[in-house]
């Protein structure tokens, strides 16, 4: 190789320690490197040097732009060296910087496109997992079903009857012997002696005796317990709210 | 009620077509009748009432080409914590990214590999969230070197994290490094 490949081979070097960050980009002098370009232009000889010419004046294209922006990024007043920027995600905790970083995150928006054929196989598959809920806790014939305005839906919701119904329970709760929790299974089960429709009727209630935080539900190793010991925080008062699907021609509540 | 042009635009821009979000520049100057800077201003004052913003960026994977500028929808103001864990980010993730983020934007976007790694490392981060980060379009790998990419630039603001960044202390109770 002649001396003047030798100099372009070490140009081109120089710039790449500077674009992977070997050496900063002031510490190149272009000028030097720009010389090099100058001297060798008219005395090439062979498809080599003329790619080695080529890859350095592109390189040195590149180093600038790199020193142009290195200088506007140490120009400004938020410049963070190296080793201060380590030390400050050293001494912040993760909680912290997650802080920070969340108040300047903007995540981007976007549609996905649904095309009718995978619309269709996503509502048969939550039509079908649907039906394996209902399948894996009883057939949807063993539901006992409440027609809107019957007499049995009357009973449950109506509105005076329905705080009734509230109150009893609570004071059965209260009175229940068996300490300060009792199991929630037992308990709407009344130890096992209540048939179906009834456990529904209090499990139902029940839900609305925790919303309203007068007893609460505590799950342990064993399953569900109630404990009379209400939640901290104002009672609120509860609305039934009526859910009916149609399935098959079964209504379920 | 948007023109023709801005609902264009938006259409564009919001339908994912290929691997990234958004849409080109160049895309987008070839749907609209109008001048694009216009027709822009325009659609970002009518989404600013839905909490968006279009922003244009230079995408670039190599930190040195120009690359091509491309336009994309953002969420307008920052989002809670709470409403980030419910978009699907889980609390490692993003402080993997709040730690990498924090680090690359302090020192103007790029940063040695092996220095990324041990900022993690100091922070009890699994070092293999860089390959995620890489391929969800946060970072960019090349030549033992780690940038800031497309994403990042898009969501991150960049000057806001540098200035909250210098601002934020340490407690004092706090344990280094938790």
């Amino acid at each position: 190789m002649t001396g003047q490949g030798d100099s372009l081979r070490r140009g081109i070097e120089t710039c790449q320690k500077a674009l992977s960050g070997e050496l900063l980009p002031h510490q190149v002098d272009a000028w030097e490197l720009w010389e090099i370009l100058s001297r060798a232009s008219d005395k090439l000889s062979g498809p080599e040097e003329h790619l080695q010419y080529a890859m350095l004046l592109r390189l040195i294209v590149a180093t600038v732009r790199l020193q142009c922006r290195w200088l506007r990024y140490e120009a400004d007043e938020l410049y963070v060296d190296a080793d201060m920027a380590r030390q400050k995600i050293h001494s912040l905790s993760v909680r912290t910087l997650s802080s920070i970083f969340v108040k300047s995150f903007h995540p981007l928006v976007e549609m996905e496109r649904m095309t009718a054929r995978a619309l269709d196989v996503g509502k048969r598959h939550w039509d079908e997992l649907a039906g394996r809920g209902f399948q894996d806790f009883a057939s949807p014939e063993t539901f006992l079903t409440y027609e809107r305005g019957s007499e049995v839906e009357s009973q449950v919701l109506r509105e005076v009857r329905f705080q009734e119904l509230l109150e009893d329970l609570m004071k059965e709760f209260l009175s229940s012997d068996d300490g300060s929790d009792v199991p929630y299974e037992s308990f709407i089960s009344k130890r096992g002696s209540a048939g179906f429709s009834e456990m529904v009727t209090r499990s139902y209630l029940v839900s609305f005796l925790v919303t309203q935080r007068r007893m609460s539900l505590k799950a342990n190793g064993t399953g569900l317990r109630l404990s009379k010991i209400a939640v901290p925080g104002g009672t609120t008062q509860s609305v039934a709210v009526i859910l009916r699907q149609r399935r098959d021609g079964v209504h379920a509540y | 009620m948007l023109t023709d042009d801005e609902l264009s635009m938006l259409r564009l821009i919001l339908f994912r077509r290929g691997l990234r979000p958004g849409a080109s520049v160049e895309d987008l100057g070839k749907a609209c009748t109008e001048p694009m800077d216009k027709v822009l201003e325009g659609l970002n004052q009518k989404i600013a009432e839905l909490g968006l913003e279009v922003v244009v960026i230079e995408e670039s994977d190599e930190f040195l080409s120009e690359g091509r500028t491309r336009a994309f929808v953002r969420s307008k103001a920052p989002l809670h914590r709470e409403e980030l864990k419910l978009c699907g980010w889980d609390r490692r993730s993003l402080a993997a990214l709040a730690v990498v983020g924090s680090y690359l934007v302090s020192r103007g976007g790029r940063a040695k590999e092996i220095e990324v790694v041990h900022v993690l490392k100091s922070k009890n981060v699994s070092a293999r969230r860089i390959d995620r980060m890489v391929e969800a379009g946060y970072l960019a790998r090349d030549d033992g070197m780690i940038g800031l990419s497309w994403r990042s630039l898009a969501e991150i603001d960049q000057e806001q994290l540098k200035r909250l960044f210098l601002a934020a202390k340490p407690p004092k109770s706090t344990k280094e490094g938790t």
